[in-house]
């Protein structure tokens, strides 16, 4: 094909001009979409986000990257750094910790909060210095209840605990 | 592919470098704590939302987040690029109208050029990427590349047969024909240089520049350097944005 020629493929040269995209246009289609069909999108984007992420990730970690230590989490959660440190290995029982943790601790992480309840449903950690069953190979993880966890730790205040566990302290 | 290089700046001897206001945007980020970042981002999400003013430039800002700003595991992370996935959504269904494809191939294609920007988005990598200097420009060109492999085409006049559910017609000519017309309008109007550089872009699909002596491009074709063919081709690409607006 000769390039001087009046119309030298139109179909090629109308992809590339077509196809083109610009602000203003995208502008205008974000003022004009419908509020069901962009939800829709987020829905299916954030589906993407989440099958993609495969980061090893863990309670200390995250609040390590955003400049803190399980220490001050704890002053943000009114919780002790043990109790935390217990959290992060899944050494409590799942059911008895307070929806409102969840909620916490992703607001303070900045985490999707069903993030951090397929982190804390995942199979206890095996702390250092764990004794294995002799017979089965298995480790010996006693997990503990969260009221449990905060009727044994010195390092919390009256206040924080009553703020957990309500009248039950 | 444009952003492939900005990737691989070591090969091509090019560095990208953001347009003024992401620049601007992304320092002002940096300087913030990282948790205050990534409120932030989470802020700058709810500008691309349905009814809002697009702030320009804001889709590089978030591809910059995703990949160098905000953790991997976070509300940022997981907002911003769900946010540019929808708007990218958006905009490339109603890109593809533009083109006769049937409504599954359509479909398809977007769905194509979406996995291939989220691939990019969530892969591991330092480097400053085209996405983040020329978002919508490296969705287009995505676009382009996903579009021109589809073989299953329709003309406008075919599509309502089409979705009576009455066989296809294939046909060569994808494009509207109103589209076409402004295509002939501004074919009509390029000097001899830039309907050559055209033709070696579109047609035979050479690259504008290489580091590779070996590789044909445009710029050693038409004697000039690869900036002055991209020059050349925004150019020609405002020239048609300027009448698809005036239209």
């Amino acid at each position: 094909m000769n390039p001087n020629d009046e119309h030298p493929n139109e179909q090629a040269i109308g992809i590339h001009l077509l196809s083109d995209i610009h602000e203003a246009q995208l502008d205008t289609l974000l003022q004009n979409v419908a509020r069901n069909e962009f939800d829709e999108l987020i829905k299916a984007g954030s589906s993407v986000v989440k099958s993609a992420n495969t980061v090893a990730w863990s309670l200390n970690a995250s609040a390590t990257e955003l400049g803190m230590d399980l220490s001050e989490l704890g002053r943000h959660l009114r919780l002790s750094a043990e109790i935390l440190q217990k959290l992060d290995l899944r050494l409590l029982r799942v059911s008895t910790l307070p929806e409102r943790l969840f909620d916490m601790l992703a607001d303070t992480l900045i985490v999707p909060v069903e993030h951090i309840r397929a982190y804390i449903a995942l199979p206890p950690a095996i702390p250092a210095g764990i004794r294995f069953h002799a017979a089965s190979g298995e480790p010996n993880v006693v997990l503990e209840s969260f009221e449990d966890a905060l009727m044994d730790e010195d390092e919390i205040s009256d206040d924080d605990r009553a703020y957990w566990l309500g009248d039950r302290c | 592919m444009n952003d492939e290089h900005a990737q691989n700046t070591q090969s091509s001897q090019r560095a990208y470098t953001r347009r003024p206001e992401v620049e601007a945007k992304v320092r002002d980020l940096l300087t913030l704590r990282p948790a205050q970042r990534e409120r932030e981002v989470l802020m700058l999400c709810a500008s691309i939302a349905p009814g809002q003013r697009y702030p320009p430039g804001m889709l590089e800002v978030l591809v910059w987040a995703v990949r160098h700003g905000c953790r991997r595991v976070s509300k940022a992370h997981d907002e911003a690029a769900a946010r540019i996935y929808a708007a990218s959504g958006v905009f490339l269904r109603a890109k593809v109208r533009k083109f006769a494809y049937t409504n599954v191939e359509a479909e398809r294609i977007v769905e194509e050029t979406l996995t291939s920007l989220m691939q990019h988005l969530l892969t591991d990598d330092s480097t400053i990427s085209f996405w983040e200097c020329q978002f919508l420009r490296c969705l287009s060109y995505r676009f382009e590349t996903i579009s021109a492999k589809s073989h299953v085409r329709r003309t406008i006049s075919d599509a309502a047969s089409i979705d009576d559910g009455k066989a296809p017609d294939v046909s060569d000519t994808s494009i509207a024909v109103e589209d076409l017309a402004m295509l002939r309008t501004i074919m009509s109007e390029l000097s001899d240089e830039e309907r050559h550089v055209m033709y070696l872009k579109c047609v035979e699909q050479l690259p504008e520049e290489s580091a590779d002596s070996s590789v044909d491009t445009i710029a050693r074709r038409v004697g000039k350097t690869g900036r002055t063919v991209r020059n050349i081709l925004t150019r020609i690409r405002e020239r048609y944005v300027e009448r698809e607006n005036i239209q």
